[in-house]
């Protein structure tokens, strides 16, 4: 292992961030503390708290690796992102708040019944598993590449480290931590930027001298390509456009990991205003990301586009390199984190609690909520060490967020929205997804060239609607809670 | 050759950052015009119907 600036960076961040997750470890007396920062946090937490954990592997090392093959085109993940994060506040984030809840599932009972609740429990609980082992992979393989550890080391590291800060306090944890992720993204990333721009880009042979997007596009024209294409918005075509806006509208509404933060708002009017701020914070990300992905492509760093990001940040000055690491870093641990405490909360509080021990007090939640976060940590590290590439397909059960958003929606605006149509469509979706995932019994992608969120997006739209036609509202339709909760 | 440029995707990057700085701004003094007890208001439809039908909804 070669001790390079940007290691020594990257390992001084790390400790920093594992000692202030442990630091907020005296904020917690309870589980709601726990849980839900005991429903105390302010607009800066809510919102950098939201735009951090948002700011994951797909918005740093996916952007720059689209922008590589495609161009600035990229730019509408992040505005899609935008959208859906502002319509969560605008629409939704009241309704949750309403109710005090904590957990998405949750709220489903509230709309519907029992049997909803328990299917989205499942649902998230297996899809935030396997999308924690996936992330934690890419942190793995973030900290090899700059290390030159072993992958399987780099990614159990990094797993016992997360597991070890989340302990501590919770969303607490996340919360004192995302200040710092947020300052590491929102200066690392930018900083690495403007130094491609202004120092390494004039040194590329065809940029004629010239830095910024001048040089980058003379650049990118003395090697066969073509920059006005690159650089158009529309690089990427409407179809492209329109599924990252179905994505991140359909994504975001009931995404536990994403919306958790605003469940632990001081008050319904932060709660509102906070992914509306996030919004804001995440809209630069991939003019950044996206640059520097182009960068690779005219500089020839590299031919694989995976790479882009990372090795134009080991090319440059140690320094800034070093910094511009730590945001990547930065933005991947705090998606890491999110996800594992989103998954955490859902299976301590909805599985483990309500409904397998409804009779157990608030001290047994709190035990629970911290060894569930152990359980899944370490299961997940061990998971991203060993599972073999065709398990991590399974993610998709992460796009069944899109059946989840379905269901909160019509729940919230149509009086007909009928708790069979919130059951059913979320099973559907489940086994419609899986066939299309894994081809059973045919190729349906060639057919319907639909990504798998929009797929289950449509199955789950198209399943609750006609079930809640063909349904009637009785007394008896909603089942209630299991007898030890009624008589709590 | 190219030798002074700003891109178009940067426009349009920096045009929508612009209103989402503005939407914000408005935003934020609409929900602080609101009375605190306006959260009451909202209504979830699927929530109002087992009311009407007289299904208790318990507090988890």
């Amino acid at each position: 292992m070669v001790i390079t600036p940007q290691l020594i960076i990257l390992v001084i961040y790390f400790i920093l961030i594992i000692f202030l997750g442990i630091l907020a470890m005296k904020k917690v007396k309870g589980s709601e503390d726990l849980l839900v920062a005991g429903r105390s946090l302010g607009l800066m937490y809510v919102s950098v708290s939201i735009a951090a954990e948002y700011m994951g592997g797909l918005g740093t090392i996916g952007t720059a690796e689209v922008a590589f093959n495609q161009g600035m085109g990229v730019i509408w993940y992040h505005i899609a992102s935008s959208c859906g994060l502002m319509l969560f506040g605008f629409a939704f984030a009241h309704y949750y708040r309403k109710y005090n809840v904590i957990t998405v599932p949750e709220y489903l009972y509230y709309l519907y019944d029992v049997k909803s609740w328990k299917a989205a429990s499942i649902l998230n609980v297996i899809g935030y598993w396997f999308f924690t082992i996936i992330q934690m992979t890419a942190l793995g393989s973030l900290i090899a590449s700059v290390t030159g550890f072993d992958l399987r080391w780099s990614v159990l590291i990094c797993g016992v480290a997360m597991t070890v800060y989340l302990l501590a306090a919770g969303m607490w944890s996340v919360a004192f931590t995302s200040v710092a992720f947020m300052l590491t993204i929102g200066s690392g990333i930018p900083l690495a930027f403007w130094w491609v721009m202004k120092h390494e880009v004039p040194l590329l042979t065809n940029s004629g001298g010239v830095g910024g997007f001048a040089g980058l596009a003379n650049a990118l024209s003395g090697i066969g390509l073509n920059p006005d294409h690159l650089m158009s918005p529309f690089s990427l075509g409407f179809m492209v456009i329109l599924g990252y806006f179905l994505g991140g509208v359909l994504g975001i509404p009931a995404a536990q990991a994403t919306i958790n933060y605003s469940f632990g708002a001081r008050n319904w009017k932060i709660a509102r205003l906070a992914p509306v701020l996030a919004a804001i914070l995440i809209l630069p990300l991939s003019i950044w990301t996206g640059s520097m992905g182009l960068y690779a492509r005219a500089a020839e760093l590299t031919t694989n586009p995976k790479l882009a990001l990372g090795i134009t940040l080991m090319n440059i000055n140690p320094i800034i390199g070093g910094i511009g690491i730590a945001g990547i870093f930065a933005a991947l641990i705090s998606t890491v984190a999110g996800i594992l405490f989103a998954c955490a909360s859902i299976m301590a509080k909805d599985v483990w609690q309500r409904w397998l021990h409804p009779e157990k007090d608030d001290k047994y939640l709190a035990l629970w909520t911290r060894l569930w976060i152990l359980i899944i940590g370490i299961s997940s590290a061990f998971g991203a060490m060993t599972l073999p590439k065709i398990l991590q397909q399974a993610y998709f059960v992460y796009s069944i967020r899109s059946a989840l958003m379905i269901c909160v929606a019509f729940g919230l605006w149509w009086k007909a929205a009928h708790p069979d149509a919130a059951f059913w469509s979320m099973i559907i979706t489940l086994i419609g997804g899986t066939m299309y995932q894994f081809n059973i019994p045919i190729n349906f992608e060639s057919i319907f060239h639909l990504h798998i969120a929009e797929w289950c997006g449509l199955l789950s739209l198209i399943v609750f609607v006609i079930v809640s036609l063909f349904s009637k509202w009785t007394s008896q339709t909603a089942s209630e809670l299991p007898p030890m909760i009624l008589k709590r | 050759m190219y030798t002074f440029l700003v891109p178009e995707f940067l426009k349009l990057d920096l045009i929508v950052w612009g209103i989402l700085i503005i939407i914000f701004i408005l935003f934020t003094y609409y929900i602080y015009k609101l009375p605190a007890n306006s959260i009451d208001n909202c209504q979830a439809k699927a929530i109002e119907t087992k009311r009407k039908l007289g299904i208790k909804i318990y507090k988890m």
